[in-house]
Protein backbone atom coordinates (compact mmCIF):
# COMPACT_ATOMS: atom_id res chain seq x y z
CA UNK A 1 0.00 0.00 0.00
CA UNK A 2 2.92 2.45 0.72
CA UNK A 3 4.34 2.09 -2.07
CA UNK A 4 1.48 2.75 -4.09
CA UNK A 5 1.19 5.84 -2.12
CA UNK A 6 4.30 6.56 -2.86
CA UNK A 7 4.13 6.22 -6.31
CA UNK A 8 0.80 8.37 -6.45
CA UNK A 9 2.62 11.38 -4.72
CA UNK A 10 5.73 10.87 -6.48
CA UNK A 11 3.49 11.61 -9.78
CA UNK A 12 0.85 13.63 -8.72
CA UNK A 13 2.45 16.43 -6.89
CA UNK A 14 5.57 16.98 -9.33
CA UNK A 15 2.85 16.41 -12.40
CA UNK A 16 0.74 19.26 -10.65
CA UNK A 17 3.77 21.18 -10.65
CA UNK A 18 4.53 20.38 -14.12
CA UNK A 19 0.97 20.66 -15.98
CA UNK A 20 0.81 23.91 -14.44
CA UNK A 21 4.06 25.17 -15.20
CA UNK A 22 3.66 23.98 -18.80
CA UNK A 23 0.17 25.89 -19.07
CA UNK A 24 2.44 29.33 -17.75
CA UNK A 25 4.72 28.90 -20.24
CA UNK A 26 1.90 28.60 -23.13
CA UNK A 27 0.44 31.34 -21.74
CA UNK A 28 3.16 33.35 -21.46
CA UNK A 29 4.16 32.57 -25.38
CA UNK A 30 0.77 33.17 -26.65
CA UNK A 31 0.22 36.97 -24.75
CA UNK A 32 4.00 37.22 -26.40
CA UNK A 33 2.90 36.77 -29.70
CA UNK A 34 -0.56 38.39 -29.35
CA UNK A 35 0.77 41.35 -28.00
CA UNK A 36 3.37 41.32 -30.88
CA UNK A 37 1.17 40.82 -33.94
CA UNK A 38 -0.90 43.68 -32.18
CA UNK A 39 2.26 46.29 -32.21
CA UNK A 40 2.81 45.44 -35.62
CA UNK A 41 -0.58 46.05 -36.41
CA UNK A 42 -0.98 49.29 -34.95
CA UNK B 1 -59.21 -1.28 17.95
CA UNK B 2 -56.03 -1.40 20.23
CA UNK B 3 -54.54 -3.82 17.29
CA UNK B 4 -54.82 -1.43 14.72
CA UNK B 5 -54.17 1.66 16.41
CA UNK B 6 -51.03 0.31 17.77
CA UNK B 7 -50.60 -0.74 14.00
CA UNK B 8 -50.43 2.70 13.07
CA UNK B 9 -48.81 3.94 15.92
CA UNK B 10 -45.13 1.41 14.50
CA UNK B 11 -45.84 3.16 11.31
CA UNK B 12 -45.27 6.60 12.39
CA UNK B 13 -41.70 7.73 12.40
CA UNK B 14 -41.76 8.86 16.31
CA UNK B 15 -42.38 5.13 16.74
CA UNK B 16 -38.50 4.78 15.23
CA UNK B 17 -37.18 7.68 15.91
CA UNK B 18 -33.53 7.15 18.07
CA UNK B 19 -30.78 9.20 19.92
CA UNK B 20 -28.77 8.90 16.43
CA UNK B 21 -31.51 10.76 14.33
CA UNK B 22 -31.94 13.25 17.32
CA UNK B 23 -27.89 14.24 17.26
CA UNK B 24 -28.16 14.35 13.44
CA UNK B 25 -31.11 16.85 14.18
CA UNK B 26 -29.01 18.67 16.51
CA UNK B 27 -25.98 18.95 13.66
CA UNK B 28 -28.95 20.44 11.51
CA UNK B 29 -30.09 22.64 13.02
CA UNK B 30 -26.62 24.19 13.52
CA UNK B 31 -25.78 24.45 9.90
CA UNK B 32 -29.61 26.12 9.58
CA UNK B 33 -28.76 28.05 12.48
CA UNK B 34 -24.91 29.07 11.14
CA UNK B 35 -26.32 29.83 7.73
CA UNK B 36 -29.55 32.25 9.04
CA UNK B 37 -27.88 33.71 11.66
CA UNK B 38 -24.12 33.92 11.25
CA UNK B 39 -24.30 34.01 7.77
CA UNK B 40 -21.10 31.16 6.90
CA UNK B 41 -21.81 30.24 3.38
CA UNK B 42 -25.70 30.49 3.75
CA UNK B 43 -26.17 29.44 -0.40
CA UNK B 44 -24.95 25.51 0.79
CA UNK B 45 -25.32 25.45 4.42
CA UNK B 46 -29.24 26.43 4.53
CA UNK B 47 -29.87 23.59 1.98
CA UNK B 48 -27.22 20.99 3.45
CA UNK B 49 -28.95 21.74 7.17
CA UNK B 50 -32.35 21.20 5.40
CA UNK B 51 -30.94 17.76 3.76
CA UNK B 52 -29.62 16.52 7.01
CA UNK B 53 -32.72 17.01 8.84
CA UNK B 54 -34.99 15.47 5.94
CA UNK B 55 -32.81 12.09 5.52
CA UNK B 56 -32.88 11.56 9.26
CA UNK B 57 -36.33 11.67 9.34
CA UNK B 58 -37.16 7.78 10.31
CA UNK B 59 -39.13 5.48 7.45
CA UNK B 60 -39.67 9.03 5.47
CA UNK B 61 -39.17 6.79 1.67
CA UNK B 62 -36.89 10.08 0.44
CA UNK B 63 -32.90 8.04 0.32
CA UNK B 64 -34.22 4.64 -0.65
CA UNK B 65 -33.29 3.35 -3.60
CA UNK B 66 -36.72 1.03 -4.22
CA UNK B 67 -38.76 2.64 -4.40
CA UNK B 68 -36.71 5.58 -5.52
CA UNK B 69 -36.90 8.59 -3.17
CA UNK B 70 -36.98 12.21 -3.89
CA UNK B 71 -33.57 13.01 -2.96
CA UNK B 72 -31.97 9.64 -4.12
CA UNK B 73 -33.01 10.98 -7.21
CA UNK B 74 -31.38 14.28 -7.21
CA UNK B 75 -28.29 12.59 -5.01
CA UNK B 76 -28.16 9.91 -8.06
CA UNK B 77 -28.53 12.06 -11.16
CA UNK B 78 -27.03 14.64 -9.59
CA UNK B 79 -23.97 13.58 -7.51
CA UNK B 80 -23.20 9.90 -8.70
CA UNK B 81 -23.71 10.97 -12.57
CA UNK B 82 -21.41 13.73 -11.78
CA UNK B 83 -23.93 16.28 -13.52
CA UNK B 84 -23.85 19.06 -10.74
CA UNK B 85 -20.55 19.64 -9.93
CA UNK B 86 -19.22 20.27 -13.51
CA UNK B 87 -22.54 22.76 -14.23
CA UNK B 88 -20.83 24.25 -11.01
CA UNK B 89 -18.26 24.58 -12.98
CA UNK B 90 -20.13 25.87 -15.72
CA UNK B 91 -20.98 28.54 -13.71
CA UNK B 92 -17.14 29.05 -11.80
CA UNK B 93 -16.21 29.26 -15.29
CA UNK B 94 -18.35 32.26 -16.41
CA UNK B 95 -17.82 34.00 -13.21
CA UNK B 96 -14.14 34.08 -13.15
CA UNK B 97 -11.81 36.23 -14.53
CA UNK B 98 -8.27 35.21 -15.70
CA UNK B 99 -6.94 38.23 -16.86
CA UNK B 100 -4.61 38.64 -13.38
CA UNK B 101 -3.21 35.11 -14.36
CA UNK B 102 -2.90 35.64 -18.03
CA UNK B 103 -0.65 39.35 -17.29
CA UNK B 104 1.33 37.14 -14.71
CA UNK B 105 1.45 33.20 -15.74
CA UNK B 106 4.22 32.49 -13.19
CA UNK B 107 1.56 32.98 -10.78
CA UNK B 108 -0.29 29.09 -12.17
CA UNK B 109 3.14 27.76 -10.34
CA UNK B 110 1.91 29.23 -7.02
CA UNK B 111 -1.93 27.29 -7.80
CA UNK B 112 0.03 24.43 -8.21
CA UNK B 113 2.47 24.19 -5.03
CA UNK B 114 -1.05 24.97 -2.80
CA UNK B 115 -1.56 21.77 -3.64
CA UNK B 116 1.00 20.35 -0.99
CA UNK B 117 -1.44 19.79 1.40
CA UNK B 118 -4.00 17.55 -0.09
CA UNK B 119 -0.95 15.41 -0.32
CA UNK B 120 0.28 15.95 3.39
CA UNK B 121 -3.48 15.04 4.36
CA UNK B 122 -3.61 11.91 1.97
CA UNK B 123 -0.38 10.62 3.07
CA UNK B 124 -1.70 11.08 7.00
CA UNK B 125 -5.25 9.88 6.27
CA UNK B 126 -3.00 6.39 5.03
CA UNK B 127 -1.45 6.68 8.31
CA UNK B 128 -4.47 6.50 10.09
CA UNK B 129 -5.94 3.33 8.41
CA UNK B 130 -7.99 4.71 5.44
CA UNK B 131 -7.41 3.45 2.35
CA UNK B 132 -5.78 4.42 -0.75
CA UNK B 133 -9.11 5.77 -2.42
CA UNK B 134 -10.37 7.22 0.42
CA UNK B 135 -7.29 9.33 1.23
CA UNK B 136 -7.32 10.72 -1.80
CA UNK B 137 -10.94 12.03 -1.06
CA UNK B 138 -9.78 13.40 1.86
CA UNK B 139 -6.83 14.42 0.50
CA UNK B 140 -8.42 16.85 -2.10
CA UNK B 141 -10.51 18.80 0.89
CA UNK B 142 -6.90 20.92 1.25
CA UNK B 143 -7.74 22.06 -2.26
CA UNK B 144 -10.45 24.37 -0.78
CA UNK B 145 -12.83 23.35 -4.15
CA UNK B 146 -16.06 22.10 -3.05
CA UNK B 147 -17.50 20.88 -7.07
CA UNK B 148 -13.90 19.08 -6.98
CA UNK B 149 -13.96 17.30 -3.34
CA UNK B 150 -17.51 15.91 -4.24
CA UNK B 151 -16.33 14.76 -7.94
CA UNK B 152 -13.51 13.14 -6.79
CA UNK B 153 -15.32 11.15 -3.41
CA UNK B 154 -18.00 10.74 -5.81
CA UNK B 155 -15.47 8.67 -8.12
CA UNK B 156 -13.54 7.20 -5.07
CA UNK B 157 -14.96 7.07 -2.40
CA UNK B 158 -18.59 7.97 -2.50
CA UNK B 159 -19.62 6.31 0.90
CA UNK B 160 -17.35 9.54 2.40
CA UNK B 161 -19.12 12.08 0.64
CA UNK B 162 -20.98 13.71 2.96
CA UNK B 163 -18.33 14.04 5.17
CA UNK B 164 -15.71 15.41 2.83
CA UNK B 165 -18.07 17.58 0.93
CA UNK B 166 -19.06 19.00 4.54
CA UNK B 167 -15.15 19.71 5.64
CA UNK B 168 -14.56 20.90 2.63
CA UNK B 169 -17.30 23.90 2.67
CA UNK B 170 -16.66 24.36 6.25
CA UNK B 171 -13.15 25.20 6.40
CA UNK B 172 -13.47 27.52 2.61
CA UNK B 173 -15.68 29.42 5.14
CA UNK B 174 -13.06 29.77 7.45
CA UNK B 175 -10.56 30.31 5.75
CA UNK B 176 -9.63 33.90 7.11
CA UNK B 177 -9.22 32.15 10.33
CA UNK B 178 -6.85 29.09 9.17
CA UNK B 179 -4.79 31.22 6.60
CA UNK B 180 -2.90 33.81 8.76
CA UNK B 181 -1.39 32.36 11.74
CA UNK B 182 0.18 30.69 8.92
CA UNK B 183 1.09 33.43 6.35
CA UNK B 184 2.63 35.37 9.11
CA UNK B 185 4.72 32.02 10.50
CA UNK B 186 6.10 31.22 7.34
CA UNK B 187 7.38 35.67 6.06
CA UNK B 188 9.46 38.42 7.53
CA UNK B 189 8.20 41.98 7.93
CA UNK B 190 9.64 43.09 5.07
CA UNK B 191 8.49 40.04 2.53
CA UNK B 192 4.76 41.00 3.98
CA UNK B 193 5.63 44.36 2.53
CA UNK B 194 6.76 43.62 -0.55
CA UNK B 195 5.02 45.63 -3.15
CA UNK B 196 3.94 44.78 -6.89
CA UNK B 197 4.21 46.09 -9.91
CA UNK B 198 0.82 47.21 -11.42
CA UNK B 199 -0.25 44.32 -14.05
CA UNK B 200 -0.13 44.50 -17.42
CA UNK B 201 -3.45 44.78 -19.28
CA UNK B 202 -4.87 41.93 -21.03
CA UNK B 203 -6.32 42.31 -24.47
CA UNK B 204 -9.57 40.63 -25.40
CA UNK B 205 -7.72 38.46 -27.94
CA UNK B 206 -5.47 36.52 -25.17
CA UNK B 207 -9.19 36.78 -22.99
CA UNK B 208 -10.38 34.16 -25.76
CA UNK B 209 -7.65 31.79 -26.66
CA UNK B 210 -7.18 31.49 -22.86
CA UNK B 211 -9.89 29.31 -21.91
CA UNK B 212 -9.42 27.41 -25.44
CA UNK B 213 -5.56 26.72 -24.64
CA UNK B 214 -6.06 26.05 -21.26
CA UNK B 215 -8.53 23.31 -22.03
CA UNK B 216 -6.57 21.40 -24.93
CA UNK B 217 -3.63 21.37 -22.47
CA UNK B 218 -5.14 20.27 -19.47
CA UNK B 219 -7.31 17.60 -21.51
CA UNK B 220 -4.47 16.46 -23.95
CA UNK B 221 -2.05 16.14 -20.23
CA UNK B 222 -4.46 14.77 -17.92
CA UNK B 223 -7.78 13.21 -19.40
CA UNK B 224 -9.19 12.42 -16.30
CA UNK B 225 -9.83 16.23 -15.37
CA UNK B 226 -11.64 16.66 -18.53
CA UNK B 227 -15.32 16.86 -17.64
CA UNK B 228 -15.13 19.73 -15.13
CA UNK B 229 -11.88 21.53 -16.89
CA UNK B 230 -13.91 21.37 -20.58
CA UNK B 231 -17.27 23.26 -18.52
CA UNK B 232 -14.46 25.49 -16.68
CA UNK B 233 -13.48 26.93 -19.66
CA UNK B 234 -16.99 26.62 -21.45
CA UNK B 235 -18.24 29.12 -18.98
CA UNK B 236 -15.17 31.07 -19.18
CA UNK B 237 -15.54 31.39 -23.22
CA UNK B 238 -19.30 32.44 -22.78
CA UNK B 239 -18.15 35.36 -20.70
CA UNK B 240 -15.09 36.20 -22.54
CA UNK B 241 -16.42 35.77 -26.35
CA UNK B 242 -18.84 38.69 -25.75
CA UNK B 243 -21.35 37.17 -27.88
CA UNK B 244 -23.21 34.69 -25.50
CA UNK B 245 -24.18 37.22 -22.80
CA UNK B 246 -27.54 35.97 -21.91
CA UNK B 247 -25.65 32.66 -21.48
CA UNK B 248 -22.69 33.25 -19.62
CA UNK B 249 -25.46 35.29 -17.66
CA UNK B 250 -27.58 32.26 -16.86
CA UNK B 251 -24.67 30.24 -16.21
CA UNK B 252 -23.65 32.95 -13.44
CA UNK B 253 -26.96 33.63 -12.37
CA UNK B 254 -30.07 31.15 -13.08
CA UNK B 255 -28.32 27.48 -13.99
CA UNK B 256 -25.42 28.45 -10.60
CA UNK B 257 -28.70 29.11 -8.36
CA UNK B 258 -30.74 26.09 -9.42
CA UNK B 259 -27.58 23.79 -9.05
CA UNK B 260 -26.81 25.39 -5.72
CA UNK B 261 -30.19 24.17 -4.89
CA UNK B 262 -29.71 20.67 -5.56
CA UNK B 263 -26.23 20.30 -4.53
CA UNK B 264 -26.69 21.37 -1.11
CA UNK B 265 -29.93 19.15 -0.64
CA UNK B 266 -28.10 16.35 -1.93
CA UNK B 267 -24.86 16.80 -0.31
CA UNK B 268 -27.18 17.01 3.22
CA UNK B 269 -29.00 13.69 1.62
CA UNK B 270 -25.76 11.41 2.05
CA UNK B 271 -25.53 12.11 6.02
CA UNK B 272 -27.75 9.69 7.29
CA UNK B 273 -27.00 9.16 10.72
CA UNK B 274 -25.26 5.48 9.50
CA UNK B 275 -22.85 6.86 7.71
CA UNK B 276 -21.95 10.12 9.36
CA UNK B 277 -22.05 9.34 12.95
CA UNK B 278 -18.82 7.27 12.99
CA UNK B 279 -15.02 7.73 14.38
CA UNK B 280 -13.96 8.38 10.65
CA UNK B 281 -16.12 11.50 10.04
CA UNK B 282 -14.21 13.05 13.01
CA UNK B 283 -10.58 12.26 11.59
CA UNK B 284 -11.74 13.82 8.31
CA UNK B 285 -12.73 16.88 9.81
CA UNK B 286 -9.13 16.65 11.64
CA UNK B 287 -7.40 15.96 8.28
CA UNK B 288 -9.06 18.37 6.69
CA UNK B 289 -7.86 21.29 8.74
CA UNK B 290 -4.21 19.35 7.91
CA UNK B 291 -4.88 19.71 4.59
CA UNK B 292 -5.72 23.58 4.61
CA UNK B 293 -2.51 24.86 6.26
CA UNK B 294 0.02 22.59 4.56
CA UNK B 295 -1.66 24.22 1.28
CA UNK B 296 -1.76 27.40 2.57
CA UNK B 297 2.15 26.94 3.93
CA UNK B 298 2.55 25.44 0.49
CA UNK B 299 1.81 28.56 -1.64
CA UNK B 300 3.96 30.90 0.43
CA UNK B 301 7.19 28.47 0.43
CA UNK B 302 7.30 28.30 -3.38
CA UNK B 303 6.45 32.23 -3.22
CA UNK B 304 9.87 32.60 -1.41
CA UNK B 305 11.58 29.88 -3.46
CA UNK B 306 10.50 31.61 -6.30
CA UNK B 307 12.04 35.15 -5.19
CA UNK B 308 15.36 33.41 -5.00
CA UNK B 309 15.55 33.52 -8.65
CA UNK B 310 13.51 36.60 -9.63
CA UNK B 311 14.49 40.03 -10.17
CA UNK B 312 11.21 41.42 -9.16
CA UNK B 313 9.81 39.94 -6.22
CA UNK B 314 6.73 38.83 -5.28
CA UNK B 315 5.41 39.19 -1.58
CA UNK B 316 4.93 35.64 -0.62
CA UNK B 317 1.18 36.40 0.79
CA UNK B 318 -0.46 35.46 -2.34
CA UNK B 319 1.46 32.08 -1.89
CA UNK B 320 -1.42 31.14 0.06
CA UNK B 321 -4.29 32.66 -2.16
CA UNK B 322 -3.50 28.97 -4.49
CA UNK B 323 -5.85 27.34 -2.34
CA UNK B 324 -8.89 27.92 -4.61
CA UNK B 325 -11.17 28.80 -1.54
CA UNK B 326 -12.35 31.99 -4.50
CA UNK B 327 -11.97 34.68 -3.95
CA UNK B 328 -11.90 34.60 0.06
CA UNK B 329 -7.91 33.35 -0.02
CA UNK B 330 -6.91 36.46 -2.26
CA UNK B 331 -9.12 38.92 -0.11
CA UNK B 332 -6.99 37.31 3.30
CA UNK B 333 -3.60 37.93 1.57
CA UNK B 334 -4.87 41.16 0.64
CA UNK B 335 -5.75 42.11 4.64
CA UNK B 336 -2.79 40.87 5.84
CA UNK B 337 -0.79 43.20 3.29
CA UNK B 338 -2.57 46.19 3.81
CA UNK B 339 -2.06 45.47 7.74
CA UNK B 340 1.51 45.85 7.30
CA UNK B 341 1.55 48.92 4.53
CA UNK B 342 -1.52 50.62 4.06
CA UNK B 343 -1.06 51.17 0.32
CA UNK B 344 -0.26 47.99 -0.78
CA UNK B 345 -3.23 46.84 -2.56
CA UNK B 346 -2.65 43.18 -3.89
CA UNK B 347 -5.87 41.82 -4.22
CA UNK B 348 -5.79 41.64 -8.35
CA UNK B 349 -2.12 39.93 -7.58
CA UNK B 350 -3.36 37.49 -5.31
CA UNK B 351 -6.16 36.79 -7.57
CA UNK B 352 -4.01 35.06 -9.86
CA UNK B 353 -3.12 32.29 -7.96
CA UNK B 354 -6.49 32.07 -6.40
CA UNK B 355 -8.14 31.05 -10.02
CA UNK B 356 -4.92 29.26 -10.64
CA UNK B 357 -5.80 27.13 -7.13
CA UNK B 358 -9.06 25.56 -8.75
CA UNK B 359 -7.04 24.57 -11.83
CA UNK B 360 -4.35 23.23 -9.81
CA UNK B 361 -7.20 21.21 -7.47
CA UNK B 362 -8.66 20.22 -10.84
CA UNK B 363 -5.20 18.26 -11.60
CA UNK B 364 -4.67 16.83 -8.49
CA UNK B 365 -8.06 15.34 -8.95
CA UNK B 366 -7.28 14.22 -12.36
CA UNK B 367 -4.47 12.69 -10.85
CA UNK B 368 -5.82 11.20 -8.26
CA UNK B 369 -8.79 9.79 -10.42
CA UNK B 370 -6.34 8.56 -13.25
CA UNK B 371 -3.82 6.76 -10.56
CA UNK B 372 -6.72 5.12 -8.66
CA UNK B 373 -9.94 5.19 -10.23
CA UNK B 374 -11.41 2.40 -11.69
Amino acid sequence: MWEEALKIFGIGFPGVIFTLGIMAVIVYLVGLVINALQKKKS
Amino acid sequence: MEGSLGKVLFQTGIWHLEVKHLIMWGIAFAYIFLAIKKQYEPLLLLPIGFGILAVNLPLAPLMTQEPKGLLYIFYHYGLEWEVIPCLIFLGLGAMTDFGPVIANPKTLLLGAAAQLGVYVAFFIAILLGFTIPEACSIGIIGGADGPTTIYTTVHLAPHLLGATAIAAYSYMSLVPIIQPPVMKLLTTKKERQIVMRQLRPVSKTERILFPIVMMLISCLLLPASAPLMVMFMLGNLFRESGVVQRLSDAAQNELMNIVTIFLGISVGATMSADSFLRPQTLMIYGLGLVAFIFSTAGGVLFAKLMNLFLKEKINPLIGSAGVSAVPMAARVSQKLALEENPRNYLIMHAMGPNVAGVIGTLMAAGFFIAMVGK
